[in-house]
Parts: structure tokens; sequence; C-alpha cells
């Protein structure tokens, strides 16, 4: 008897106490937005449709949806809880979903996968030979024939993934925000057809398209912060960090730097989700900041990127920095709430 | 993808203490922005209270998505923060509980999930594999359990719960929980002496 008892105090002391975390905070809240917005449009009587369809698609799909099943126009859980969804035409292929690797292959279109953090278990994505093999955490793929032979599109949002040709050489190592396309054609030495940005600073810079790489830069840096600035107002987040990140790599003694790079790490963060890009921003607006108030914003701000990365050493590293800096910031209660998990 | 507007409601800062022994204030405001305000000072009691009895990350993002789209439709009701707490117990447990059911439902049609790693979210990152294992084993155990033993012994000895309060949560008498709870406790004795 007592074994039996010391087992289950033994298995309730190993279970781990916090269960959530902003990844899944801010998933599932889309997710109930999207509910939310998808009963605001719908009638009771297309609802009860709707509904009715749902728990068959969710029965028929409870039986269907295993690994190995190859799957089109849908959403796949992966059991550590990555997710997979492919769309334009897309087909997936669950090789394997272990503990030990995932390894899913892109049959044809396009796939977006959110991928929980994995230390020391690989998660490899394959397209036509070319293998993405994932750092962290939501990139997509898509096979594009449409211009022979064909191309393989990567897309990275937030995160690192390593992308690896066909015959085994690593393409790229790509950012978030970065993105890279590779030819399936024969020339192995081709396969690199839009290259994302290595530059020491790439987590900085953002990539740009081909066709914007060929217009000419904007003519001031003030044009530039401006331009920023208005694509914020208009709500265009992925014009506003094109604008801020050009504007540093640019023009990088600039007084506006410090804000841009400020600016550049918000949106980073916020509305990316790009924690490590966000932190590099925050400490180059340290590094730049026109006054103390900017840096001790990025400070703040940088404790919280890093507390969201789950680097524990790291983030306690910085909000000592802040204690020690702005005893009495405004920021001090914030700061002193993180970096606990 | 566009930034919703429960999305940008942040998650409560951690606090030493768990969720479920704090008083928040009181949402106020338009529907929307108070049931974003629900969510941010209750999913992690949610997501905690659904996992003591869920062992999947999914089946708990689940149970979280559904209880607070079933918040969405009673915001009225929900404004003293003591029964806010107890409302989202009783539905994140109704919830669960189907889930569980239907799990049941499932293996009997040898659909089940594997159930080998069971303990991999659930574990503490800092649990030793001794520890792990005994967790795999608890679950395992628990898995076979009738679902309303299984979730009278959870409630009592995962969340904590005292006697009257699982009577109340699971809608059965104080000695039909006790009942309960005690053949839980001689099936996990058997079971994991045996194992």
């Amino acid at each position: 008897m007592p074994e039996a008892r010391d087992k289950v105090d033994r298995a309730i002391g190993a279970m781990r106490g916090e269960v959530w975390d902003e990844l899944q905070h801010r998933r599932v809240s889309k997710r109930i937005d999207e509910a939310l917005e998808a009963e605001q449009r719908s009638s009771r009587w297309w609802l009860a449709g709707i509904g009715a369809a749902v728990v068959a698609a969710a029965v028929v799909a409870l039986v269907l949806l295993r690994p190995t099943a190859t799957l089109s126009s849908a959403r796949t859980v992966l059991s550590d809880g990555s997710m997979v969804d492919v769309d334009r035409g897309g087909q997936i292929h669950v090789v394997s979903d272990r503990p030990e690797e995932t390894r899913i292959e892109v049959v044809a279109g396009r796939a977006e996968f959110e991928v929980q953090k994995r230390p020391n278990r690989p998660f490899i994505t394959t397209v036509r030979g070319v293998e993405v093999r994932v750092v962290g955490t939501h990139f997509s793929t898509e096979l594009d024939e449409s211009r022979p032979p064909g191309v393989v599109r990567v897309v990275v949002s937030r995160g690192i993934v390593e992308v690896v040709g066909r015959q085994g050489e690593q393409v790229a190592r790509l950012n978030a925000g970065d993105r890279i396309e590779v030819s399936l054609g024969p020339a192995q030495k081709a396969d690199a057809v839009t290259a994302p940005n290595n530059s020491p600073s790439a987590a900085l810079a953002e990539p740009e398209p081909s066709a914007a790489r060929a217009a000419s830069p904007p003519p001031d840096a003030s044009k530039l912060f401006e331009k920023a600035h208005e694509a914020r107002r208009t709500g265009d987040i992925q014009g506003a960090v094109s604008a801020y990140a050009a504007l540093i790599k640019q023009f990088p003694h600039d007084s506006r730097v410090g804000v841009a790079a400020l600016e550049l790490g918000r949106l980073r963060m916020d509305s990316q989700h790009a924690y490590g890009p966000a932190a590099d921003a925050f400490r180059r607006a340290m590094t730049s900041a026109p006054n103390e108030g900017i840096r001790e914003d990025a400070l703040a701000r940088l404790v919280e990127a890093v507390d969201a990365m789950g680097d524990k050493a790291t983030c306690l590293t910085e909000q000592r920095h802040y204690q020690a800096r702005y005893p009495n910031g405004v920021h001090a209660a914030s700061v002193r709430a993180r970096c606990v998990r | 993808m566009a930034q919703s507007s429960l999305a940008i409601t942040p998650l409560t800062p951690r606090s030493p203490e768990p969720a479920s022994t704090q008083l928040r204030p009181v949402p106020s405001g338009e529907p929307r922005e108070r049931l974003g305000q629900l969510y941010a000072e209750y999913a992690r009691f949610v997501a905690w209270f659904a996992s003591r009895l869920l062992t999947r990350q999914d089946e708990v993002e689940d149970v979280v998505q559904e209880v607070f789209l079933i918040a969405a439709r009673q915001l009225d009701s929900l404004t003293d923060p003591p029964k806010i707490r107890g409302w989202l117990k009783t539905v994140t447990l109704r919830r669960a509980a189907r889930v569980l059911r239907w799990k049941r439902v499932r293996a009997r049609f040898g659909m089940a999930a594997g159930s080998e790693n069971a303990e991999q979210w659930v574990a503490s990152p800092e649990a030793s594999p001794e520890d792990r294992a005994a967790l795999r084993e608890l679950l395992a155990t628990l898995d076979g359990l009738p679902t309303d033993l299984r979730i009278a012994w959870t409630l009592r000895h995962l969340h904590e719960e005292a006697l009257d309060s699982v009577a109340q949560l699971t809608g059965c008498s104080l000695a039909t929980a006790k009942r309960r709870i005690a053949a839980a406790e001689t099936r996990l004795r058997l079971e994991l002496r045996d194992a």
C-alpha cells in the first residue's frame, strides 16, 4: 500500500504548475475571436447547418486523422500540439509523429506550420527533397509549380528554420520575416533564388521582394520614418516593419534610429510575435536611444522579449540591469513580474 | 493574419500563487472588452484546471476555447469574482468530462490516441525520469478508470478540492462523492501496487 501511495505522491509532485504560455494564450484568443466573428456573421439557420456539418466533419476527422494519413485542406494537430494548416490545394503526408522526431512531407501546395518548442527533437518538413529543419516556431512552405521547373517557397513568420537542399547541403538559415525560394531545376547551384538577408544584422534588416529591391531607395531617413509612421497608422504592420528596418540599415547614425528600433521591436514582438528579432531591435534601441526614457522603455521590453523566448538566464540578467538602472522606473512592477518560469 | 481584438489582451503576469486563489476585479465595459478581460484574467486558471483532467495540450486548448465561448454568451451573469471562478470550474469540468468520455468510447473501438508518453506535456521540465515514470503510470491507471471515478479522484487529489466541493462540482451527493473517491483510490492502489 505505501508503495502505491508513494507513486501517487511522486506523480503528483512531477506535474507542472504552469501549463499556459504566451503562445497558447494568443493562439486560443485568436481562435475564440474567429469563432465569435463567425457567429456574428451567420444566421441561426446557417449556424445549425454548419454545426451539424462541423460535428459530422469532426467525427470523420477523428476517425480518419492519424499519423501517416495524407491530408488536404485541413488543420492537423500533432502529438506535441504543433499544428499544420494546409490550403491552396495543399496536401501533406505525416511520415512520422514521434516524441523523438516529427517528419512531414508537403506533397502539394502550401502548408503553414506552428511548431511547439522542441529542444533536441527534430521537426523536419520535406518538399520534393528540399528539407526545412525547424529550430522554432511559425513558418510556411509552398510547392509552386506554376513556372517550370517549379520552386519551393519558405516563409518564416516567427523563430528560425534551416533549409537544406536536395543534395543535403545547407541552403540558408532563416530568421523571422525571411523568405527563400529554392529552385527545383537540375542545377543545384541555382538552388537559392531569393536568398535571405544573411548579414550580421539580418535580424533587424527586412528582406524585401526582388521588385522592391530593384527600386531606388527613399531619399532620406525622415521620409522612411514618415513612411513607417504612416504604415503603422493605417495598420500596415509589414510595411512599417520594412520601413523602420530600412531606416536602421541605411542610416545607422541618424538620430531617429533609437526610436525606429524601439518601434520595430514593438511591432516584431506584439504583432509578429518574433521575439528574437524583437530582442535584437530593443538592444539596438538601447545603444542608439536619444534619451533615457527610450532607453528605459527598450530595456523593459527587452526583458519581456527574452522572457517570452524562455531564455531565463538572459531574462534574469536584463532584469537585474533594469532594476539597477531604474529602481523606481515606470516599468519596475512589470519587469519584476518577469523571468519566473 | 490580422490581429484580433482578444489577441491583444495580454496574458496576466504570473504570480507565485495559482490564479485560482486570487480575486480579480469585475470586468466592465463592452461585451467584447469584458470577454477579453475575463480571458486575460482567467485563461491560465482554466488551462490549469483542465490540465489536471486532460493530458494533451491540444485538448486543453480546445477546452479553454469552448469555455470562453460559452462565457461570451453569459457575460451578464459573470460579475462576481468568486462566482466567476466557480462557474469556470463547473464549465471546464463538464467540457473536460465530455472529452474523457469520448476518449473512452473511442478506446472501446480501438481508436484511442497512443497513451505512451502521456506524461510528456503535463510533467514538469524539472521532473526526474523516475518522477515521469510514476506520472506516466498514474495517468495510465487513471485512463482505465470509469470517468466518474476518475473525475472525483482528480478533483480531490490533483485539484485539492474539499469533499463538499467535489460533490457540488460533480452534481452528486456528498456520500456519492466520497464513495467514488474511495473506489478510485482502491483501484489505484491495486493497480499501482501490481504494476
